[in-house]
């Protein structure tokens, strides 16, 4: 099972790069533990995930092709 | 009539006075208005340790945010009275001084036109997935952070 990771932002500078596919994630717990692993900096950023473009609050399990999108604190305007 | 037609909510660079200026001008065969409040973002030159701010490079992950966006302006048009409503968001760089937020908001009177207005652009700024880099004079940045209105 694969999902696809895309990183925006301060995410994407934290972890120095856009995207990512990773095997065997189980659910939106087991995969920000294992980011937060791969890329220390984004320890420090705090953020949400956005499963297949809905933000999840609580853990989420995660389905194959999955994409999950990290999402630090929004700054528009 | 309600005007609801979607348009491209993000363009690449500053929102450019003029074309601000003509979509006030569009309005004027829509005669059943009588109350129109705009919303007009600008960069702002902050001092962030000892260094100021010449531009935000503005970024956003644009499927969700168009959703984001088409979901704040069904929710402004079933609160308000509006006749039409335009939001538009830069991407990109956007100097110190220029535009990037252009929220455009019209109504039979002007109380739906002021509440949906501020409405929409607090909306914007929680819900809406972008993000903004401040750049430095000397090409270093930091990540903007929105505050709560003051």
């Amino acid at each position: 099972m694969t999902v696809k990771v895309l990183f925006f932002g301060p995410a994407a500078d934290a972890a120095g790069r856009s995207e990512l596919v990773l095997e065997g994630a189980v659910d939106t717990d087991e995969l920000r533990q294992r980011l937060l692993g791969l890329f220390p900096k984004l320890r420090q950023l705090g953020f949400l995930m956005a499963v297949n473009k809905q933000v999840v609050q609580e853990k989420a399990v995660l389905g194959n092709q999955d994409v999950v999108v990290l999402l630090p604190p929004y700054s528009g305007g | 009539m309600k005007e609801k037609k979607k348009h491209k909510v993000f363009m690449q660079g500053p929102v450019s006075p003029a074309f601000i200026a003509e979509s006030i001008a569009k309005h004027s065969v829509k005669t059943n208005i009588g109350a129109h409040d705009i919303f007009l973002g600008q960069v702002r030159n902050d001092v962030i340790n000892g260094k100021e701010v010449k531009a935000i490079a503005y970024s956003a992950y644009e499927e969700m945010a168009d959703e984001a966006v088409y979901r704040i302006r069904e929710d402004a048009f079933e609160k308000y009275d509006l006749t039409c409503m335009h939001i538009y968001h830069s991407l990109g760089l956007v100097r110190a001084g220029e535009i990037s937020l252009f929220v455009f908001v019209s109504s039979a009177h002007r109380g739906a036109a002021f509440d949906a207005c501020r409405e929409i652009v607090e909306r914007i700024k929680k819900e809406v997935p972008v993000w903004g880099k401040e750049i430095f004079e000397d090409e270093s940045y930091s990540w903007k952070q929105n505050k709560e209105a003051i």
